[in-house]
């Protein structure tokens, strides 16, 4: 399948008050049509940031924003999202990328109607008139699930519950049937029981319209369950990257294991939850070496000093961890 | 939400009688040539004995005459209609100046911000009424001049409170998110900051009417604002100002009327602000 998004070796930095914090530094990630991959880590990892910075939405400054591509393929044609002028990316956000974000209590301007919020981006990037996106609107709220589609249009914000919300967010996202959706914790806000449903919910609609879905989440289990491809991250660097099935089955970096291993499991018998040690790096002041050390129960002496690089394990598996390189360049040798 | 609002706005007696007292002040001033009994210029020299003001109560004049002769009720309200005029237009004014800048300068900030602020600070640190009263002797003083004049000198409390809106408005998720759709700044801030912002707008403007009813008489009572023959509160001040002693209604009954109008504004805005408080308890 052909790319939909290729980025090479993004960096966002923020300045302030003169100093300056690198939070993403180097990531590197392709997006194919119509697969959903996924981009997990703890809070403070820069997955958001990542996602941000993709539709050029951190503002400018305190945010710098490098990248070596950042290329978009839409409709056979390219465009360097990195570089293209404003307005070009304003038909581009909304229209082929549009992005849910983590809390649908906020997300809706409070003062229009959900009905008003619909059919605006249709008007603006389908040139719809007001009946025509009317109807689709309703067509939409139906789609996302929404009961009495008609009568919810004049619905305003606070009369809808989190989850409802949930689903107009989803509605606006889809209202131009994008390429490419972001979903930026789309579920962290609601109840268990929502999640799911909300889940259930994008992966019918991404079936259906052939989307690739950008997901963002810290939740091993929905990566395990949607994604195609996972790229975890730990403190602004990409750690491990690989087909889902191919880093649930073969998992290298011990972070990534650490993920895995703190899921609550059922089946186990288990006294105690088990977690990583310690707490992710502040990004004033990231550890030398690799930056997963301090917490690593395999760190030697080597992982202290040396910066890792990412190198592939097996074709399509790419991690950031110099001691797994010596074992299993052992075991090939 | 509108009903809440309503409801809670209700609650406080002081607001409830402000906007009693108000509208049925903006009503008689309204229908002042339906209402008032005789025309505001009318002399009725006859009535008068020895060159003396009518009391009140005396005869078909029920505020009395002043010293030529003209219906005081008449004038009062006519006065009225004048001063609640300049009060309205004058904040409309300032709103109308004050919320696009204030709102720029938050949502763009930087430079714009910086010049926008600096030009408000520079303004505000000079007494407005003496301002006021240097553009006022410069221009002629003719009714639109004292509105906009007025309207010109009293934006920088509305432009100052509009960005702080703005830039609280601007970091919340839906202002975010209308961005990730693709709207211009033109679109998310005339969509989706102003509507948002507006409510404290709004306490501050009604506050602004009573400011500028104030200057206006002000004005006219040193002789700078609405011209003779035409009444206004103020202007009717100063006339009765020369018969404190012998016929102190000319000058009370309008002063009086100042009071309320300004006083009703103030309660009107506190009531106001209150309701729109979405902190506030229902």
């Amino acid at each position: 399948m052909e790319n939909l998004l290729q980025v090479k070796n993004l960096s966002v930095a923020f300045r302030t008050d003169g100093e300056s914090t690198t939070v993403v530094s180097g990531a590197s990630f392709s997006i194919k049509q119509s697969e959903v991959a996924a981009i997990v880590g703890e809070s403070g990892s820069g997955k958001s940031v990542t996602a941000m910075s993709l539709l050029r939405l951190l503002a400018s400054p305190p945010a710098q924003v490098l990248a070596d591509e950042m290329t978009f393929f839409s409709d056979g044609a390219s465009v360097d999202l990195f570089a293209c002028p404003d307005q070009k990316l304003r038909a581009i956000r909304g229209n082929r990328i549009s992005m849910v974000f983590q809390e649908p209590m906020t997300s809706l301007n409070p003062t229009l109607a959900v009905g008003r919020q619909i059919t605006e981006v249709l008007q603006l990037h389908k040139g719809m008139g007001r009946r025509e996106s009317e109807n689709a609107a309703c067509g939409l709220l139906a789609e996302v699930g929404m009961t009495e589609p008609r009568r919810q249009l004049g619905a305003f914000p606070h009369q809808l519950s989190g989850g409802m919300r949930q689903r107009v967010m989803i509605a606006i996202a889809l209202a131009c049937r994008p390429d490419l959706l972001i979903a930026d914790e789309p579920t962290t806000a609601l109840d268990v029981t929502i999640q799911a449903q909300i889940m259930e919910l994008l992966n019918e609609l991404r079936k259906k319209n052939k989307m690739a879905v950008l997901l963002i989440t810290h939740n091993m289990g929905l990566v395990a369950e949607m994604a195609d491809t996972v790229a975890v991250m730990y403190a602004g660097q990409i750690v491990e990257s690989a087909s889902s099935k191919e880093l649930f089955t073969n998992t290298l970096h011990p972070y990534t294991k650490g993920l895995l291993e703190s899921v609550p499991n059922l089946s186990e018998k288990r006294k105690n939850l088990v977690s990583i040690p310690g707490t992710i790096p502040s990004p004033r002041a990231w550890p030398s070496g690799c930056r997963f050390h301090p917490r690593c129960g395999m760190c030697q002496d080597e992982c202290r000093e040396k910066a890792q690089e990412l190198w592939e394990a097996s074709p399509g598996h790419f991690v950031r961890c110099g001691v797994q390189k010596e074992k299993r360049g052992g075991d090939i040798g | 939400m509108k009903s809440v609002t309503l409801r809670r706005f209700c609650r406080t007696k002081l607001a409830v009688c402000g906007a009693v007292a108000l509208i049925a002040l903006v009503a008689l001033a309204a229908a002042a040539p339906l209402v008032s009994p005789f025309p505001y210029d009318e002399l009725h020299l006859e009535d008068l004995t020895d060159g003396k003001p009518i009391p009140m109560f005396k005869g078909k004049y029920l505020f009395g005459t002043d010293q030529f002769g003209r219906d005081y009720l008449t004038r009062c309200i006519f006065g009225g209609r004048m001063s609640l005029s300049v009060g309205f237009i004058a904040a409309l004014i300032s709103l109308l100046i004050g919320i696009p800048l204030g709102l720029c300068a938050g949502y763009f900030g930087g430079l714009a911000d910086m010049a926008v602020m600096r030009f408000t600070e520079l303004l505000s640190c000079i007494p407005s009424f003496f301002l006021i009263l240097i553009a006022n002797s410069v221009f002629h003083a003719s009714i639109i001049n004292v509105m906009a004049i007025i309207g010109m000198f009293s934006w920088m409390g509305i432009c100052r409170q509009s960005r702080a809106q703005c830039l609280s408005l601007k970091e919340q998720d839906f202002v975010q998110s209308a961005r990730a759709m693709g709207y211009s700044h033109f679109y998310i801030i005339i969509r989706y900051i102003l509507p948002n912002a507006l409510s404290p707008i709004i306490v501050s403007a009604t506050l602004n009417v009573a400011y500028a009813i104030i200057v206006e008489s002000s004005l006219s009572y040193l002789g700078l604002g609405v011209q003779e023959p035409t009444p206004s509160w103020g202007a009717m001040l100063k006339v009765g100002q020369d018969f404190l002693r012998t016929s102190s209604w000319l000058a009370v009954i309008p002063g009086l009327l100042i009071l309320v109008v300004t006083l009703s504004l103030n309660f009107i805005g506190d009531g106001l602000r209150d309701a729109l408080d979405p902190r506030a308890s229902r």
